[in-house]
């Protein structure tokens, strides 16, 4: 009975990890945003190939600073580029002139507040630090 | 090494003084490149000899952007090239302003694109090679001064960018003995294609071209067929065309890419039409290394029919002409094949070492080389 409680414990343990490794994301916008988006209109906006929502209106991007999990793991999951793959796209970017890289926050409390204020904004945080002055759009 | 600091200064200080109001972002590339060609002979490739080179692919960059807000930026990119004994020169600035949410437009000294990665093949660090093979990326001209619009379309699941320059470059060579170098104008027109690991680049340039040295100006001394020389000879706002396909595949951990390019010109002796080809595949064994492999040609080839236009007079005659175009249109036959082998070691997370080996061999002139170059890419 012991052994079978510290296995199930083990592998609880292992679930949680597994877990915590990859936290759920929310991309998050204004309330007033009525803007459908998908994938691709946010990879869209957060690869600098768009200035508008889909509806409409300016899109300014913020993420986390580079290195961060948050960021890797958008980056991987959402953007579909891994971490080096992305700088390297932002370095080509920036050095043609075609755009530059999302303004970075480095808390979820101040990326949350951002948006809180700002129609114009567009980012993400883990889900569990979404409150109910923004509005999620996608959960990845 | 002085006037890079004077230059540094300006840009830095110029810059401090409009953060009332904008702000100023800073962001460099630097390579640091070593190399030497291992034959025994004088031969030269990519400017390296058979002794150890530092100079050659060496660079250092530092772009200064100012965002003012509503879209509307001020950029200058300043290159301190190893082969210009790293006197500093201004490669870009600009003023751009998003018109649309999808267009926007620039206007000062701006890259030209010829090929899928001439607007930024400086930046080393964004590509596995040293530098992009010289058989398909060679070209003396970087940037012109003049317009650009850029406009991103979506065609479903298709990002779709399309480019049009227009604009002028004076002065591109400083090679000794020439005296005139002018694309006037250059247009270019381009459309990129991306789609999940796939992108795919279409390139259309046309441009008006004169050229002056002292060995051309000493050929045309030659031929006493002056209708001859005006048409064919002597390079005077000539109309040359660039047309190239590029697709990239992009299915981590391998990359590929096929790129063809071919230049046209006005029937000219001295610049036969251009095929140039390059197909590279590149295999990342880990996230920090990765190996490389290309294959590329250049191939120019003189349309030996011109020479048969020359005529002559009394003092020279039409067969002496003929054979003296003919003989110039021979030496400017090229047919060049390269295999380039190389790895990258991403030791940091914004820098690479590499190594990689080019043997070299041109057909038509019988000649061939091996280089070896060795050296860091660097973003900051």
């Amino acid at each position: 009975m012991k052994v079978q409680t510290s296995i199930m414990m083990c592998f609880a343990l292992l679930f949680l990890t597994t877990v915590s490794s990859h936290a759920e994301l929310a991309v998050i916008v204004h309330p007033s945003n009525g803007a459908a988006m998908d994938k691709d209109a946010i990879t869209r906006i957060f690869l600098g190939k768009s200035r508008a929502f889909p509806g409409g209106g300016e899109s300014i991007p913020i993420s986390f600073p580079e290195g961060t999990p948050e960021s890797d793991e958008f980056s991987q999951n959402i953007l579909g580029k891994t971490p080096k793959q992305l700088k390297a796209y932002w370095a080509k970017m920036i050095f043609t002139g075609k755009g530059t890289p999302p303004k970075q926050v480095p808390t979820a409390q101040e990326i949350v507040n951002l948006i809180a204020n700002n129609p114009s904004f567009i980012g993400f945080v883990p889900s569990a630090s979404v409150s109910g002055a923004v509005k999620v759009v996608g959960k990845f | 090494m002085k006037s890079l600091i004077k230059y540094l200064f300006i840009l830095c200080f110029g810059t401090m003084l409009q953060t009332a109001h904008a702000e100023v972002t800073f962001q460099g590339f630097a390579s640091f490149v070593g190399g030497a060609l291992l034959n025994e002979d004088d031969t030269q490739y990519l400017g390296y000899e058979n002794r150890l080179e530092y100079d050659k692919n060496s660079l250092y960059a530092l772009q200064a952007s100012s965002d003012m807000g509503e879209g509307l930026t001020v950029t200058g990119q300043l290159i301190a090239r190893g082969t210009e004994n790293y006197k500093p020169e201004f490669e870009w600035l600009y003023v751009s302003k998003n018109l649309t949410p999808t267009l926007n437009a620039k206007m000062g000294r701006i890259r030209t694109p010829f090929y899928m990665f001439s607007e930024y093949l400086e930046v080393g660090y964004t590509y596995h090679w040293i530098r992009p093979p010289i058989e398909l990326y060679a070209s003396q001209v970087t940037n012109m001064d003049g317009i650009s619009f850029l406009y991103n379309l979506p065609l479903g699941s298709i990002d779709s960018q399309w480019m049009l320059s227009i604009g002028n470059r004076e002065g591109f060579s400083d090679d000794d003995g020439v005296i005139v170098s002018d694309y006037k104008p250059l247009v270019a027109f381009n459309g990129q294609f991306e789609m999940g690991a796939y992108t795919a680049k279409l390139i259309y340039t046309q441009g008006n071209l004169s050229v002056e040295t002292e060995d051309i100006n000493a050929a045309i001394a030659l031929f006493t067929d002056a209708a001859f020389v005006s048409k064919h000879v002597s390079i005077d706002d000539a109309k040359i065309t660039f047309t190239g396909a590029a697709l990239d595949i992009n299915l981590h951990p391998v990359k590929v890419l096929l790129e063809v390019s071919s230049i046209d010109f006005e029937d000219l002796v001295f610049l036969p039409d251009e095929t140039r080809m390059l197909a590279s595949v590149a295999y990342s064994l880990s996230d920090e290394f990765l190996v490389h492999y290309s294959f590329s040609t250049n191939t120019k080839e003189s349309d030996s029919d011109l020479a048969a236009e020359a005529t002559g007079d009394s003092n020279i005659p039409t067969v002496t002409n003929q054979a003296l175009a003919a003989q110039t249109l021979a030496s400017t036959d090229r047919d060049v094949t390269t295999h380039t082998i190389g790895m990258r070691y991403d030791f940091h997370n914004s820098a690479a070492f590499k190594m990689e080996v080019i043997s070299t061999e041109d057909a038509d002139i019988d000649t061939e080389a091996t280089l070896l170059r060795f050296g860091v890419d660097m973003l900051f």
